[in-house]
């Protein structure tokens, strides 16, 4: 039989990983058909990754498939700021001089969107009522750079999605799922940096950059193996051949302390006690970091059961479609596919 | 980042497409329909507009050429209204010389028949003979009056003389009635002799449809 329902696929594109699914549309309840997952080298070209797609979806002798994607752009922000009024929340000149003063953000430059701190949802200056105010975005050419790489690789990104504030808006909504009420931290880790964020009862409580990431950490492996370079150490880094169990902690110092300021300070703060750590984004082959920095921190390893949570989304798994092994980092794709406000919805009623 | 109303995006899903950027996909491209619309629109536009020239142009020419036939055909239409008028003259000058010739009694025979019955010792001062048009029963029908004043010796002389009227062929006109008035002057007791005056009018005779009324009064 014809099916001739156009197939939905979506993208989560970090610099480690392409993490795809192909589902039975865009519009919920949705049916996930498939799920596949292209390791990033260094070397990739637009034509594999093409391949990679074409073996996924039916482009149909298209040059593009229409896709939902999220990405990290280079240079991307998501900021936690509470005005000291909801009517100064409203001022659009106001919070432009926030981005720039306290954010170093130029408004001019980047593409920002406004989110309420509390839902994530769409901040209208004229009717909101919040004064807990997310800031997210990334320069311009940033995401136009992404959109390019996309589109050339046979993609077309009918949504542009960044991937570090949907996947919090996931984080946020499994945590109303699952009824959590104890904070949890989130930590994002890439190559140039890393975000922190405290989500509470899935409101962010706390957004803070990271101004260094995993490459902060080849100089010192380097140095504790004593390798000729810093791409040499890279390369072990990434390599899956070596066990790091015992010299992470040291590698992480750096990072960890970052943490553990950020956490110990909205412990202080609000009196509350953070039970649970979330890591996004980071490659199977790095899963010693997650466990290392929660060994360091005394948190747990929050481990979302993918399906149970997508189910409450609407959202089936397809026949051989398995995602109880899928580790943390595929958060982001499937909260590509989230109608969090569904949910928001359904809790106000 | 604006105050500009923009789509709301779902919860924590901010879209940084920019959709500028974006190639056009489009299966069925539906461009060139609008574009062949608007043409059409214009193209029909236009041969209306022509159209509507091309009549009032035409109109100007048959309004010009018009005009032109009239002002050439004014100078014939004046000699024709000369000719017109010359005829409907001349056609009244017939009618009366028709008129005249259709008259019952013809002037110049009437006066020399006149003068032969005439008695001897009666006079004619003047003789008028008048046509007039009155209205009988409704309609316009004419009347001849013949009027002789004069003298007479006697009134004998006036008395046969009426009489010699009233049986003459002279005024027995078929169609119709005579009627003989004769009117008297006192005697002039210088010359003694009597004016007279008679006056004779021919009326025309009423129609078959008082005989039957007659017929009935007999019975």
């Amino acid at each position: 039989m014809l099916n001739p329902k156009t197939k939905g696929l979506f993208v989560d594109i970090s610099e480690f990983s392409i993490l795809a699914a192909r589902t039975s549309g865009y519009k919920i309840p949705m049916v996930i058909e498939e799920l596949a997952e292209y390791p990033l080298g260094s070397e990739d070209s637009s034509e594999e990754i093409r391949e990679f797609f074409e073996q996924l979806v039916d482009f149909k002798g298209s040059a593009y498939f229409v896709s939902r994607t999220g990405v990290y752009p280079e240079g991307r922000f998501v900021r936690y700021y509470e005005a000291e009024s909801v009517n100064k929340a409203k001022d659009l000149k106001f919070l432009t001089e926030i981005l720039k003063s306290e954010f170093n953000v130029d408004p001019d430059v980047n593409s920002v969107s406004i989110l309420d701190a509390r839902d994530g949802c769409d901040i209208e200056l004229e009717s909101s009522l919040s004064k807990h105010l997310v800031f997210c975005g990334a320069p311009i050419d940033s995401f136009k750079a992404e959109q390019n790489r996309l589109l050339k690789c046979g993609i077309y990104p009918e949504r542009l999605e960044l991937s570090t504030v949907t996947t919090l808006g996931g984080v946020s909504d499994y945590a109303h799922f699952n009824e959590m009420k104890s904070p949890i931290l989130c930590f994002e880790l890439t190559s140039k940096s890393a975000n922190i964020f405290i989500l509470n009862q899935g409101q962010v409580d706390v957004a803070r950059p990271v101004p260094f990431g995993l490459d902060s950490i080849y100089p010192l492996l380097q140095r504790e193996l004593g390798l000729k370079d810093e791409a040499s150490a890279r390369k072990l880094f990434f390599s899956n051949t070596f066990d790091f169990a015992e010299m992470g902690p040291k590698l992480l110092r750096r990072m960890t302390k970052e943490l553990q300021a950020s956490t110990g300070f909205y412990e202080v703060q609000t009196g509350l006690t953070i039970d649970s750590v979330f890591i996004s984004v980071l490659p199977k082959n790095l899963g010693w970091v997650s466990k290392t920095v929660s060994d360091s921190l005394g948190l747990e390893i929050m481990q979302p059961n993918l399906e149970k949570w997508l189910e409450s989304l609407k959202i089936k798994l397809g026949e051989g479609v398995e995602v109880s092994n899928l580790g943390s980092r595929w958060m982001g794709l499937f909260s590509l596919m989230g109608e969090f406000h569904l949910r928001e919805e359904g809790e106000s009623e | 980042m604006s105050k500009r109303k923009k789509e709301m995006q779902p919860f924590w899903r901010p879209n940084f497409v920019n959709q500028s950027e974006l190639p056009d996909i489009k299966v069925v491209r539906t461009g060139f329909i609008i574009n062949f619309i608007a043409v059409t629109i214009a193209l029909c536009i236009a041969f209306f507009l022509m159209q509507r020239e091309y009549r009032s142009y035409s109109l100007g020419q048959t309004i010009t050429t018009m005009e032109q036939q009239i002002r050439v055909a004014d100078a014939d239409d004046t000699e024709n209204l000369k000719l017109s008028e010359l005829f409907r003259a001349s056609a009244q000058y017939i009618v009366e010389v028709e008129n005249f010739f259709s008259s019952p009694l013809l002037a110049h025979e009437f006066l020399y028949d006149l003068s032969v019955i005439k008695p001897e010792d009666l006079i004619f001062n003047s003789i008028s003979l008048d046509e007039s048009i009155v209205k009988q029963s409704g309609k316009d029908v004419v009347i001849y009056s013949i009027n002789i004043s004069g003298d007479a010796k006697n009134l004998t002389v006036i008395e046969g003389f009426k009489k010699i009227l009233e049986e003459a062929d002279l005024l027995k006109v078929v169609g119709f009635e005579l009627a003989i008035n004769e009117s008297l002057q006192g005697r002039d007791e210088k010359t003694g002799i009597f004016p007279y005056r008679l006056a004779i009018t021919l009326t025309p005779a009423k129609e078959a449809a008082p005989k039957k009324t007659q017929e009935g009064d007999e019975s």
